[in-house]
């Protein structure tokens, strides 16, 4: 009776796995082996006969090492939720945001706050940017540098949904992924908003709480929909790949994997 | 449509369907899904434990040593809530499939 163990010990290599589970599954492997080769000598073949028929199960030991190893360790360190959903969300929300940041840095003029702009007293706020015409009317503009990180929303929408279809995302996932940036910014802003109003118990914010609604337009709605529109081409299966079938099956007379 | 995930899940559906009438080892789980089709269909060792483990990483299976009355340890494998739940939209995916082959070949019984 063969040593299976060692064989596959031998044959698999280092694997870059940790110990135990190196062990475990060198010792399933063995277990699935030696089942094989005793079924084949239950058939009535030979020693030598039943040993070849069961090695050839596995053609390629290289390649089946890389399998387990990926199957291990990179399934495992990211699974389904962190592949479909978490990160590709993460990355569309972080991108977002840098821009935004390099947008501040660039032009000091843009300022990432609330509407409206005396909260802060601040005199150029944000979206809106505020200026005295000559005959003393005030006016209100929407500010170049918001509208530029507005525009280019879609290609971080487009940027979540894409990583999501990637990692084999379902139509939802890759729409919350594409749509992240808004969520988190909601989810934020009312927030912020709860503990200003509640916590700090702020007077202007109780008093105007409308004020305090009115910054999910410019910071969620709007920026919501220019998302939506780099999502919408990934929300569309796609068609024309080729279609695998049987995978990880080899039909009766094919060869092994 | 037919969704990627169907493409590439066809070892993965045999293998929750099989373990959802039970827990199984591999070598088991690889002669159930190849007598249950009449050896069509074989899973050969390299491609069975790789996909075991993905799924296992996955959430959708659970595997536990266990130890035979000879004394040799195996691993057994189980669906877990999550596997359950995988299921039943895996095989709407192949209805779908085979739907559309019967379709395309005008086969009457694909």
């Amino acid at each position: 009776m063969p040593d299976w163990e060692a064989l596959v010990s031998a044959r698999l290599g280092p694997l870059e796995l940790e110990e135990h589970l190196r062990d475990e599954v060198i010792v399933e492997l063995a277990n699935h082996l030696e089942e094989l080769y005793l079924e084949r000598r239950a058939e009535g073949a030979s020693e030598t006969e039943a040993m070849e028929r069961t090695l050839a199960q596995l053609s390629d030991w290289t390649k089946l090492a890389q399998k387990i190893r990926d199957a291990k360790r990179v399934e495992g360190s990211m699974n389904d939720r962190t592949r479909r959903y978490w990160l590709p969300g993460l990355v569309s929300f972080t991108a977002s945001m840098v821009w935004e940041m390099i947008l501040v840095l660039l032009i000091p003029r843009f300022r990432v706050t609330w509407y409206p702009a005396d909260y802060f007293g601040a005199p150029h706020i944000g979206l809106l940017q505020h200026t005295i015409s000559q005959t003393g009317m005030q006016i209100y503009t929407l500010s170049g540098p918001y509208l530029i990180w507005l525009l280019t929303q879609p290609v971080f929408g487009a940027l979540g949904a894409h990583l999501s279809r990637r990692g084999g995302g379902e139509r939802s996932a890759r729409l919350v992924s594409g749509m992240f940036p808004s969520i988190v910014t909601f989810l934020v802003l009312g927030f912020v908003v709860v503990m200003v109003a509640f916590v700090e118990r702020n007077q202007y914010v109780r008093d105007h709480p409308t004020y305090a609604a009115l910054i999910v337009i410019p910071w969620v709605v709007l920026p919501g929909v220019a998302l939506m529109l780099g999502v919408l081409p990934f929300l569309r299966e796609q068609g024309g790949r080729p279609v695998q079938l049987f995978s990880g099956f080899r039909s009766l007379g094919g060869t092994a994997a | 449509m037919i969704a990627t995930s169907i493409k590439r899940g066809t070892a993965e559906l045999a293998i929750l369907s099989v373990l959802q009438e039970g827990r199984l080892h591999g070598y088991e789980l690889a002669r159930r899904i190849e007598k249950q089709t009449h050896h069509t269909l074989r899973f050969t060792l390299a491609a069975l434990y790789p996909t075991l483990y993905r799924m296992e990483s996955r959430g959708w299976l659970r595997g536990t040593w266990e130890t035979s009355p000879t004394g040799r340890r195996r691993r057994c494998y189980e669906l877990t809530a999550e596997g359950e739940k995988k299921l039943s939209p895996m095989r709407e995916e192949w209805q779908e499939l085979f739907h559309a082959l019967r379709q395309l070949a005008k086969v009457s019984n694909a």
